[in-house]
């Protein structure tokens, strides 16, 4: 009788045997690959992105009122926007509208680590802490106040918009 | 004969394997690379805008980069190294 062509118990134990390797050496791989790589965005990428996002013509960021907790800003519409030093440890550094709006700008800050300093009208000096130890800084370069004009003056160059604002216990502004 | 396969499969996947950790690192040196290009054309930028806003000389640190920014140019280095230098 003519034997069939087949493997033996000893090739089905190897292919097991190889197949449990070559699992075992891919999980190995993926573990170390992803402890060592963080392939999302780094905290001075998103940091950057950030201050380009306060600094940009889509904006045209003013600086409003700077208080204990808050750096307002004031955009090119008027409207108002601030970021504030957050109370909750795991909240991100946030853009926020007076009336309404939230957009994330930076993650993973630690907890009371975003600063600020007003250096002259139209600069402020930002700096933030994120969780992976790093500390970043920028002067941010805000477009300059518009001037106040009396109405005598008859220069056209200037506006007749003025950069002082008031501010109501809500944290609204009004241009005077 | 089956044998020679399987271990022959198994160095295929080995050396793809090592294809992807090789490629992997690449990428972190190319973000490497790129994050700092980032930071030291920042404060490059930074730099130039204070002398432009009427400083006489500026000097920024940052990390392990200092900027320093007169009326005749920025210089950015890292260590005693010239990373980046503009000038007018």
């Amino acid at each position: 009788m003519k034997q069939r062509p087949a493997f033996t118990l000893a090739d089905a134990i190897l292919g097991l045997g190889v197949l449990a390797v070559t699992v075992l050496l891919i999980q190995l791989a993926v573990n170390l690959l992803n402890r060592q790589t963080n392939l999302s965005l780094g905290s001075e990428t998103t940091w950057y992105q950030a201050i380009n996002l306060l600094e940009s013509d889509r904006y045209d960021f003013e600086l409003g009122m700077i208080s204990t907790y808050r750096v307002h800003f004031v955009d090119k519409a008027g409207r108002r926007f601030y970021l504030q030093r957050e109370k909750d440890s795991q909240a991100p550094l946030a853009l926020r509208g007076v009336d309404g709006g939230y957009l994330p700008l930076v993650f993973h800050v630690q907890h009371d680590s975003f600063q600020w300093r007003k250096l002259n009208d139209h600069e402020i000096y930002l700096t933030v802490t994120t969780n992976d130890h790093r500390r970043h800084e920028a002067i941010v370069q805000l477009k300059a106040p518009r001037q106040c004009t009396t109405d005598g003056d008859s220069n056209p160059n200037v506006s007749h918009e003025c950069n002082s604002f008031q501010f109501d216990i809500f944290g609204s502004a009004k241009r005077d | 004969m089956m044998a020679a396969n399987q271990l022959l499969a198994l160095g295929i996947i080995s050396v793809a394997l090592a294809f992807l950790a090789v490629n992997v690192q690449a990428l972190k040196t190319q973000r490497y690379q790129m994050e700092q290009a980032v930071i030291v054309n920042r404060l490059a930028k930074e730099a130039s805008q204070e002398i432009r806003d009427g400083q006489n000389q500026v000097i920024l640190t940052r990390a392990d980069y200092t900027a320093l920014g007169t009326k005749a140019g920025v210089q950015v280095k890292q260590g005693a190294k010239v990373i980046l230098e503009v000038r007018p």
